[in-house]
């Protein structure tokens, strides 16, 4: 070929490619909006919709197909996979290139109202009112909820899985090993120096009777690989409260923090003593949930007389009819400090938001999946998404006599299903996908084996269990699903993210003793100071603010 | 103007030497048209170039503006330097620095020289199953996710239930709380990372050394000297290229300490000794979705990364012929 | 010649070679130990592994992991898609790579500095995530399987690595005997070069085809049709759809209860992507060969 027209050529090539690249941004989204628009006279209704990949292909799923009849829509589905949807999410909407709905977008009240505000995600306030009443309702029934849902300047931008999980809303709990108090002629404890008293014990009068000093009286893990398995969890609350989070406390309204005051110290200093003398596992701070399964499930011998956990199954093996050790376990409610406090760490509010609208969705697709959305919030919506359209195979009509955790007689069951064959995969149902009510009052309506030591009945001890701590919770708590002001999620992102990591890391050293409260007290609160402490507390006062 | 030839190994100066009576100018285009099919073959790689990352090479801008998904990249405002303040001004950002650095010069002080000390001993082997077998067996662990690599080596040094405490009781040995001490971070990190990488990394040496001229050995033979005479003055001369490029890419990576092993190895009792910079940005993009930052941070990275570079390469070029360019 | 006459080894000479086999034992063994331990626990009860009893080998054996693996006909169209990845993927690395260290190696061309230059600008200076993105959308490669072989069509420190060895590894007798015969690059370069290079070029071949059989964050970024995901992908979908959440206890069916059996399937997860690879592996290590240099400068 000819040099100089190679040449020449070429760098044709290049230059288009640099200005059609350039060029690009706004094509897409009008694209898109001019041809979904266009379909919305008769025929189904096409949209997209962002969700995670299950096991199966989508478009094939028996609730799908239930839902596209029902409201004469057609579903494409874009697709993420499940443990990178957040990354992938940011992705599609850093680009432009986003669906007309997400049906899961696991997005954080922070994220709705970022995107809210550059209005790409557009408010749901007057489509709620119009076509989901039942939503509506039950945003009435349930204030916080709404409250949660709404951001500062008054819209709601995203829609929750309401899932209303008892257990989880007294999660710091404590369990300890009744064989081993009956063993030693002791009861459960209700203060911290009666735990005091029965830890000693564990440690030195041998209650696993094999004549080794191996027991561990107590035991934790980082809440990073164990749900609120950290010690203080669970022991500060009889001192002062613990939110295991954010570290604030609230008095008629005014927010606090509680990491920098004397009563933390006090706790600080109990849970040392109790270090210092072998009754805390020195593995608390570092192990992991296999070594802590390893470790109650050992074979021979238990070693282990109580863990600060929201789940005992991280423990001992509670899912077997052969496995009895996890039978002699029992809560230990909220202890009694010194001073009197008695405290149960409380978690109430909704972490994400699944459903959302974009700015491409034209008018057709948003009423659409407002309609949908409704669905989702009735009885029958929801259980068809969470369990499958099929009675006998995914649910069953309860018989009588069959009761719920709380000992009422049940709507529905899992008792007597029809035997599924493992190497089938079941594709009929939005499992944990997308919004839908599963409050308390729907998730009741479920039978749970009544036996809370049977394989089955877990769910029923866990809700017995957390029934113990209900009275314990405080007055007043900071909501976790408050808004933090758009103008302040960056300086709270970090300032939250240094004081927690300060926090943590000096209650560490200070329990194991390369501390020493005495001296390095003073010299701990005074570094909050260079944390900017202040502004933190004023950044979540705001937030409480509507 | 003739284009300074690439080999002097004088820095900046620009010797020409001239054929009888040519320009300098004429003398270039006549190299270059000998060349011609050298600049065909390497068209296509300099296209890909281009177009795949210097036309998205804008991007870099989000570091200097206030993103917004919706007005896109040209049509964010600018924000200056406020994201690169933001992060010098966090309160940790010397510890992240000290991590960060400490990390990755311990990484190369002892990984480096493994994967050649292993080179060389496999070279020296001459059984061909046992060869095989212990390069196909070191090489495994490369496969190894990160995920389940750090939840082994916490539960392989746990106490009560881990192997290594079970080990050192055994033998009577004092136990600790290994991933506890923030003195022990580093150390753990490091060598399970030789652990995990050192087979693969060989791989290149050992490819180096294969291409040793077998005649060389024979000369030595003869010439009566030992084996590891021979591995000091054959084999690691011939290894000296690959090494010093190596040596100096690693350290243009030198901020580069990735994000994900050292948050799942993270506890707050070696908390101190273990934010990275990686780390802290991940945890406070977790809360609020900010890409200018990360992109700060990332730029802030890279431009370390070839301030590094830049020196040891010119330090390199000093000392030896082997340097980068 | 002299006569081929056996030199008997020096007693130091012995030694080390005795020092060299118990290094290389050790440290084999040291690596193995965790393999072994992955293996036994892929094959062990959940059960088992969860109460720590799984040392060595495996207890309670059991296949459970594997079938639920296998059973899911997503994973066959993993492994497929992934085999294609790596194989178109790995040519056109190798031969963007050689086709950018091979010019770069020669002395003679004048601009080499500028183009290296060039390359290596791109080792810091990177638009980042997003702007890569829209330019895979605006070539209109979103969801397709060039998405995943050209925006990494070559690796700088690949480049770089090999033309080192170019520079090296050919004696400059032989590039001079070429030139003396009027030898033109291209010739030179597949007539000499890439024959004497094979080694470098095996490396290559390897690391590349391995990034390609393990990727999945590009996979992650530019592909939305389940019959283009490749391996990793499927695999870690699975165990996320495998593990149970503590929020909804009472729903969760019996197999998903099991505790560790997550676990279990997590180390046969990593048995699955890695054992092809592995068998690969003694075929590519041919290459590596001594003596490829022989007869090279005679003839």
């Amino acid at each position: 070929m000819n040099k100089p027209r190679f040449w020449s050529m070429t760098i044709l090539l290049i230059v288009s490619l640099v200005l059609s690249a350039c060029g690009s941004n706004d094509d897409s989204s009008s694209d898109s909006a001019a041809a979904s628009s266009g379909s919305a006279q008769q025929g189904p209704v096409e949209m997209t919709l962002f969700a995670p990949q299950g096991k199966a292909p989508m478009e094939d799923n028996d609730f799908t197909k239930l839902v596209e009849q029902k409201f004469n829509v057609k579903i494409k589905w874009d697709l993420a996979p499940a443990d990178a949807l957040t990354d992938r999410r940011q992705l599609l909407l850093a680009s432009g290139d986003y669906p007309e709905v997400f049906l899961e977008g696991k997005f954080t009240n922070t994220d709705l109202q970022t995107y809210g505000k550059q209005g790409v995600l557009i408010p749901l306030n007057d489509l709620i009112d119009k076509y989901a009443p039942n939503l509506k309702a039950l945003m009435e029934k349930k204030p916080y909820l709404k409250e949660a849902m709404t951001a500062p300047d008054g819209n709601i931008y995203g829609i929750p899985r309401f899932n209303e999980c008892y257990h989880c809303t007294y999660s710091q709990k404590f369990w300890i090993n009744k064989e081993w108090l009956d063993k030693l002629g002791l009861a459960v404890p209700t203060t911290t120096d009666e735990l005091y008293t029965v830890l000693k014990a564990f440690k030195t009068q041998d209650p696993n009777g094999n004549g080794k000093a191996d027991e561990i009286p107590l035991t934790g893990a980082p809440n990073k690989s164990v749900w609120n398995g950290n010690i203080d969890a669970y022991l500060m609350n009889a001192f002062v409260y613990n939110d295991n989070d954010k570290y604030l406390i609230v008095n008629n309204g005014k927010v606090d923090f509680a990491a920098n005051k004397p009563e933390w110290k006090e706790g600080l200093a109990y849970m040392h003593k109790l270090y210092s003398e072998g009754l805390i596992d020195k593995a608390s701070f570092t192990q992991n949930d296999q070594a802590v399964s390893q470790l109650g499930n050992k074979e021979g011998d238990e070693v282990v007389g109580s863990i600060t956990t929201a789940l005992l199954s991280y423990l001992v093996n509670v899912w077997d009819d052969n496995i009895t050790r996890h039978q002699h376990w029992v809560i230990v409610p909220p202890l009694k400090g010194p001073n009197g406090v008695q405290l149960a760490g409380v978690s109430q509010g909704l972490g994400e938001f699944a459903f959302a609208i974009t700015n491409k969705a034209d008018e057709a697709q948003q009423v659409a999946a407002m309609k949908i959305v409704n669905y989702l919030f009735s009885e029958e919506g929801a259980l068809y998404s969470e369990y499958g359209p099929t009675e006998g195979i995914g649910w069953n009509k309860a018989q009588p006599g069959e009761k719920n955790i709380w000992g009422e007689q049940a709507k529905y069951s899992f008792e007597n299903l029809k035997p599924q064959d493992p190497n089938v995969v079941r594709n009929d149902s939005w499992s944990l996908l997308g919004p839908k009510d599963m409050s308390k009052e729907f998730r009741d309506l479920f039978a749970s084996a009544q036996d809370p030591l049977s394989s089955k009945g877990y769910e029923t001890r866990l809700a017995q269990a957390t029934k113990q701590y209900e009275p314990y919770a405080p007055k007043e708590f900071y909501p976790s699903s408050a808004w933090i002001r758009p103008e302040d999620t960056d300086t709270a992102a970090q300032l939250t993210t240094s004081i927690k990591d300060y926090v943590q890391s000096n209650m560490a050293q200070f329990i194991i003793g390369s501390k020493n409260l005495d001296k390095d007290w003073d010299a701990y609160v005074k570094g909050f100071d260079g944390l900017n402490l202040k502004q933190y507390i004023e950044i979540y006062q705001n937030a409480l603010a509507k | 103007m003739a284009l300074p030839d690439p080999d002097e190994t004088h820095v900046g100066a620009a010797e020409v030497t001239l054929a009888q009576g040519e320009m300098p100018m004429a003398q270039t285009w006549t190299k270059m048209k000998r060349s011609w099919e050298l600049y065909a073959i390497v068209l296509l790689p300099v296209l890909y170039l281009i177009i795949f990352k210097y036309i998205p090479m804008f991007g870099v801008t989000i570091a200097f503006k206030d993103y917004s998904v919706v007005k896109g990249i040209w049509g964010s405002p600018w924000a200056g330097f406020k994201h690169f303040e933001s992060l010098f001004q966090s309160p940790n950002f010397p510890l992240l620095i000290r991590n960060t650095l400490g990390i990755s010069f311990y990484s190369l002080i002892a990984g480096f020289p493994v994967p050649i000390l292993l080179a060389l001993a496999l070279n020296e082997v001459r059984s061909g199953f046992f060869k095989r077998s212990v390069q196909m067996i070191t090489y495994a662990p490369h496969f190894i996710s990160t995920v389940v690599m750090v939840s082994m080596i916490i539960l392989m040094l746990s106490p009560h239930v881990g192997i290594v405490e079970r080990l050192l009781t055994f033998a009577g040995l004092p136990t600790t709380d290994f991933m506890g001490e923030p003195k022990l971070f580093k150390s753990i990190y490091v060598w399970s990372g030789v652990w995990q990488e050192m087979g693969y990394a060989s791989i290149i040496y050992i490819a180096a050394l294969s291409g040793v001229d077998p005649a060389l050995y024979e000369a030595a033979r003869m010439d009566g000297a030992s084996r590891l005479k021979k591995i000091v003055h054959i084999d690691l001369p011939s290894l000296i290229p690959i090494t010093v490029i190596l040596l100096i890419l690693n350290l243009g990576s030198i901020m580069g300490v990735g994000f994900e092993k050292i948050y799942l190895m993270q506890n707050p009792l070696n908390v101190s000794a273990s934010e990275v910079i990686a780390t802290y940005v991940y945890k406070v993009g977790l809360l609020g979705a900010n890409f200018s930052f990360s992109a700060a941070v990332g730029l802030f990275n890279s431009v370390i990364n070839l301030i590094f570079l830049l020196v040891v390469n010119a330090i390199v070029r000093r000392l030896s012929d082997n340097s980068l360019w | 010649m002299p006569r081929a006459q056996k030199i008997k080894e020096p007693l130091g000479d012995r030694l080390l070679l005795a020092l060299i086999y118990v290094l290389l034992s050790v440290v084999t063994l040291s690596v193995l130990y965790p393999l072994l331990y992955i293996l036994s626990s892929s094959l062990s009860s959940p059960k088992a592994v969860v109460s720590g009893q799984v040392w060595l080998l495996p207890v309670e054996v059991s296949l459970r992991a594997y079938k639920s693996i296998f059973h899911s006909s997503q994973l066959m169209l993993g492994y497929y898609n992934s085999l294609v990845y790596a194989v178109v993927g790995t040519l056109i690395n190798v031969a963007f790579t050689v086709a950018m260290a091979f010019p770069l190696s020669q002395k003679g061309m004048p601009g080499r500095k500028w183009i290296l230059i060039l390359m290596m600008v791109t080792m810091f200076f990177d638009g980042g995530l997003i702007p890569t993105y829209l330019l895979v959308k605006q070539l209109h490669m979103l969801d397709t399987r060039w998405a995943l072989w050209l925006p990494g069509a070559f690796s700088v420190f690949q480049v770089i690595v090999a033309r080192t060895f170019f520079q090296t590894s050919i004696p400059t007798e032989l590039q001079e005997a070429a030139q003396i015969d009027g030898c033109r690059d291209s010739r030179y370069l597949i007539g000499i070069v890439l024959p004497l290079s094979k080694p470098i070029i095996a490396v290559m071949t390897l690391m590349y085809a391995v990034g390609h059989w393990n990727a999945y964050f590009d996979a992650l970024i530019y592909l939305r049709s389940e019959e283009l995901f490749p391996l990793q992908y499927v695999l870690r979908n699975m165990l996320i759809l495998n593990a149970a959440d503590p929020e909804m206890l009472a729903n969760t069916a019996q197999q998903l209860r099991d505790q560790g059996f997550e676990q279990v399937l997590k180390y046969a997860m990593i048995v699955v992507a890695c054992i092809p690879v592995l068998i690969i592996y003694p075929f590519v290590q041919k290459h590596f060969v001594k003596g490829v240099m022989i007869g090279s400068l005679k003839g």
